[in-house]
């Protein structure tokens, strides 16, 4: 009996808990930061802006565009802006919502703005930063028409990633690799139980290898034919064939199959990873598991007889729908965080994509220093993004990964690269 | 039961408790990690670490999303459970051949994939301005398991003999003190079943709520904890934090109903 009231006892408890706590979050939730503004006002428009950050609810850009809403919302009474947090199906769900004519007022466009979304974006080479937008963003931002669909807060660049403490203690000094065959050396020498030379986060990743290879493979002319429609095999097979190299060398992580971003920031912060091929934010996700890790980059080789190059390309931008009712806010709002870029790009340790924004890379600045302010090395953009038509990504993964884990030559799956691309050129006449 | 085959059941049992409990410890130790514990997940943390319980609470809204879920979920399993048996009686009961095609096509809806409809169906919902919102949301979720329900409650009806009815009736009964004082009663079990399933169905949905929730304000528990995750970062104890939490709420409907919840497992297994 006595267990039997102490069971009921728990219960009610356990009923009183939840319910209070629920209560106060279902109260509380409209609350927001309405407080907090200085109260001025420089305009009475009533105006909800819906705002698909594309971003994880607590990465720190988000919490700074979280920070400047709330200052955007309190000088302009009877805005709202929504911020709207993503999961890793974003790109989906943008898919869908343009397809059902359903389109947030602002929103990430991660790398697309021309390609994917333009025709969706209202264009906004009219606004004030658009002259201050970072020269090497131009080739994949800027229409031929001279047009500009998004507002870049930050820059991706990066080449070969690399931990300096693993390169160290085998005695590599990554400034001296000016080709793939130094490159091999490099690795034979960081090669060991513990450490991977090259880790690559799995399928999803194995395109990132192949997209920032490839475009030393590639001479000019050859790019030139890609543009005109007509793939050129040999090249891409060359691409293909450095990176089969690695693995029948053994320089790729056993756990490739596996693997995920989230394991290459892992590998990299722990020192069980010499070198990764992959977008800057590697360099955020890595320090967020070790801020004491020593990171930096160096240029990628190039095989043409061409200098060696830097990756890079729009990261975060964002751009603004031309279906949206509040059209002349949501550009306002862009606008105001176009006076923010320093503090947005500070948030995700990256170069700002405007020249008014201001640097600190933390970790990394040496090797932005070294190579892209004093070396003035040429940064060219994603291969993809340019040379091939929109959707070759899915074959790109397919196609490394089938020649990483063996399951095709490297001359199998350039055909099927080839097949893709012509199916897929053939679409957009 | 053997003296031998006693050990043998009750390490059987430790076995399976085992690798039912495994995922929860993992989601416990991770989430009393910081990130910067690079620790195996099986091993407990050396101190405990709030931050990612207070970033559940605050960036993630969790209790917020445990309410919306609570909600979501209790209204729409009432409208499968209500509808479901009103359209299962006369399907059940008249054998027309109307009602043969009828039940069929609602059969049918069974094998439909929900995302082969995504587009479709997010574009009607975005006309009718059903995006993030309640009855949106319970309007998709009561469609999409309201033909199981009145595949279960038809089944069931066919087992309960009609003289019953024809007794209240002899009694004085219209057709719907019928059906609620004597028909509804009866259907205990198979209510009991319907409500497992489109409870359990639509407190765990995620591939269509992560389209049509997509505001902190209105979403349920899975896509909240999905919004720690992006293309570009993660933060898997904050995940692990929310998820534990939301877990409360299902415990103690458990506690209530697990007398329920056997019954429902079991249901349509004895005569």
């Amino acid at each position: 009996m006595k267990s039997g009231k102490t069971m009921r006892s728990v219960k009610t408890a356990s009923v009183v808990a939840l319910v209070g706590a629920l209560a106060l979050a279902g109260c509380s939730s409209d609350d927001g930061d309405a407080g907090s503004g200085s109260g001025e006002s420089s305009g009475s428009v009533d105006a909800t802006i819906e705002f698909q950050t594309g971003l994880a609810v607590d990465d720190t850009e988000a919490q700074a565009l979280k920070e400047l809403a709330a200052q955007y919302e309190a000088d302009h009474e009877g805005v709202t802006i929504d911020l709207v947090p993503a999961g890793e199906d974003y790109e989906a769900n943008m898919k869908v919502r343009l397809a059902a004519d359903d389109a947030p007022d602002i929103w990430n466009t991660h790398g697309w703005s021309v390609l994917r979304y333009g025709e969706f974006l209202l264009p906004l080479q009219d606004q004030p930063w658009a002259d201050d937008v970072i020269p090497s963003l131009e080739t994949t931002m800027v229409t031929a028409d001279g047009e500009i669909f998004a507002m870049p807060t930050n820059i991706d660049i990066s080449g070969i990633i690399y931990n300096a403490d693993v390169l160290k203690d085998a005695g590599v000094d990554p400034a001296g690799i000016d080709s793939w065959d130094d490159f091999a050396a490099a690795a034979d020498k960081v090669n060991s139980d513990t450490v991977s030379p090259v880790y690559i986060g799995g399928k999803p990743l194995s395109a990132a290898v192949a997209d920032r290879v490839v475009s030393g493979t590639f001479n000019d002319n050859q790019l030139t034919e890609m543009t005109d429609g007509t793939f050129v095999s040999s090249a891409y097979q060359e691409m293909l064939d450095i990176i089969h190299s690695w693995g029948e060398a053994g320089y790729i992580n056993p756990d490739y199959s596996s693997a995920s971003r989230d394991d290459m920031a892992k590998a990299l912060a722990q020192g069980q990873a010499a070198f990764e091929f992959g977008p800057s934010l590697l360099f955020d996700n890595a320090l967020s598991f070790n801020p004491d890790v020593n990171l930096g980059f160096i240029p990628m080789p190039s095989n043409t007889g061409g200098p060696k190059y830097l990756v890079g390309g729009e990261r975060t931008a964002f751009g603004v729908s031309k279906s949206s009712e509040n059209t002349e806010v949501a550009t306002d709002f862009v606008n105001f965080l176009a006076e923010n870029v320093t503090d947005l790009a500070a948030a995700s340790s990256s170069p700002p994509g405007l020249t008014t924004g201001t640097m600190d890379l933390g970790p990394i600045q040496p090797s932005f220093d070294e190579w892209v302010t004093e070396a003035n090395t040429p940064v060219v953009p994603y291969f993809d993004r340019v040379y091939l038509p929109n959707g070759s990504w899915d074959a790109m993964q397919v196609t490394t990964d089938s020649v990483i884990t063996e399951q095709a030559s490297t001359a199998d799956a350039t055909e099927q690269m080839k097949t893709t691309f012509d199916n897929l050129y053939g679409q957009t006449k | 039961m053997t003296r031998i085959s006693k050990p043998l059941v009750a390490v059987g049992l430790i076995v399976v408790c085992f690798v039912q409990l495994l995922p929860f410890y993992v989601a416990f130790t991770t989430s009393l990690k910081p990130k910067t514990d690079l620790s195996s997940q099986l091993l407990p943390p050396t101190e405990f670490y709030f931050g990612n319980f207070a970033s559940a609470l605050g960036d993630g809204n969790i209790l917020r999303a445990i309410f919306n879920s609570i909600v979501v979920t209790g209204v729409s399993t009432l409208l499968v459970c209500v509808l479901g048996a009103l359209a299962a009686y006369p399907l059940a009961r008249r054998k027309t051949w109307v009602n043969k095609v009828v039940m069929v096509l609602i059969l049918s809806m069974i094998m439909v994939p929900p995302l082969s409809i995504l587009v479709p169906l997010y574009s009607m919902m975005s006309d009718f301005g059903a995006i993030n919102t309640y009855w949106g949301i319970i309007l998709v979720m009561v469609t999409t398991h309201l033909s199981l329900s009145v595949f279960l409650y038809a089944a069931f009806l066919r087992t309960i003999p009609t003289s019953l009815e024809e007794a209240a009736r002899l009694d004085g009964a219209n057709l719907f003190q019928v059906l609620f004082h004597v028909v509804f009663p009866l259907l205990k079990p198979v209510t009991a079943t319907v409500i497992i399933l489109t409870g359990i169905a639509t407190w765990n949905e995620y591939a269509l709520s992560s389209y049509i929730l997509t505001k902190p304000d209105v979403q349920t528990i899975a896509p909240a904890i999905a919004s720690f995750f992006s293309t570009q970062s993660s933060n898997l104890g904050a995940a692990a934090a929310a998820a534990l939490l939301a877990l409360a709420p299902v415990l103690i409907a458990y506690l209530f109903l697990q007398k329920w919840f056997m019954k429902g497992m079991v249901a349509g297994a004895e005569k």
